[in-house]
């Protein structure tokens, strides 16, 4: 499997990514992990929707990732997409070697904290996206392409200590 | 006795965009047409939060009645405002999705309304699509 772009973003298939995300990522194929998604049909058909016609879209569960991910030998330039920090944690302490994550929107919930009006966190995302920098992932914090690349630590450690 | 659900059935549009691509539309049309009935507008906000979109989203829808037939036009597939409605009319099947949605189609639908079968109406819209694009040729 040859991912070209990994990001987080809690909406998954939506405007930024079929406008902007897909054609900077040079994608064939979009690759949604996500355990919600994988069991719930309207869901899937609402993500298949979302997709223009010339990408593929492939959904799986976090488990059928990890295997997807060891087993898959084609070359086709693949665009990850997963709901949150701790999905994206998973699957590269499970061996997905990446080595930028995009990170795009994470919504706003009771008790996060604002990072950016795109991004909010609560404490047990903080020390998820701790640990993928500890793991020497760069994490690029961007909504669409043409944003300024922010570093997620540098923005956490403004709001965290 | 009098069948009041047969009497006023105009079908509804709403038109559902990023940011104030909606409301420019409306302006536009009514510069065209003038006064609108039944066009409602929602715009998706910058960093606005997605929860907060669907339920305002749903209230809008939730001002008409259930069994008035809605037609909703959406700026770009698979954007947020179009995978919204098309959860909502999952929901009900008298709401219809259209994405793409131009100033030419969107007057068309105004007009050509009356009477229809929102199904029919979208597919009619579709189909002439291709007319309201083209290049100013001299």
């Amino acid at each position: 499997m040859k991912i070209n772009l990994m990001r987080i973003d809690d909406r998954l298939i939506h405007g930024q990514i079929v406008t902007a995300w897909i054609a900077y990522a040079n994608a064939d194929r979009i690759l949604v992990v996500d355990d919600l998604v994988a069991n719930d049909e309207f869901q899937q058909t609402l993500l298949k929707m979302a997709t223009p016609a010339n990408v593929k879209l492939t959904m799986v569960s976090e488990e059928e990732a990890r295997s997807l991910i060891k087993e898959d030998q084609s070359d086709e330039p693949s665009f990850l997409i997963v709901r949150g920090v701790q999905q994206a944690l998973a699957l590269i302490e499970n061996g997905l070697d990446i080595a930028s994550l995009n990170v795009g929107n994470i919504n706003m919930k009771k008790g996060k904290t604002k990072i950016l009006s795109s991004l909010w966190l609560d404490e047990q995302e903080v020390a998820a996206f701790r640990k993928l920098a500890a793991l020497q992932v760069k994490l690029d914090v961007r909504t669409v392409p043409t944003d300024r690349s922010q570093d997620a630590i540098e923005l956490i450690d403004k709001h965290f200590r | 006795m009098e069948n009041v659900k047969e009497v006023h059935r105009v079908m509804k549009i709403i038109v559902a965009t990023h940011g104030e691509l909606s409301q420019g539309l409306i302006h536009a049309a009514k510069m065209l047409i003038g006064v609108l009935q039944d066009v409602a507008s929602i715009q998706l906000q910058a960093g606005e939060n997605i929860d907060h979109f669907q339920e305002r989203f749903a209230q809008l829808i939730g001002e008409t009645d259930e069994h008035q037939q809605c037609l909703i036009f959406c700026d770009i597939l698979g954007g947020t405002p179009f995978n919204i409605a098309s959860k909502l009319s999952y929901q009900n099947q008298h709401i219809v999705v259209f994405h793409g949605v131009n100033l030419p189609i969107f007057l068309e639908a105004i007009m050509q309304r009356e009477g229809k079968n929102v199904n029919a109406l979208a597919e009619e819209l579709a189909t002439n699509a291709a007319n309201s694009l083209g290049i100013g040729m001299f």
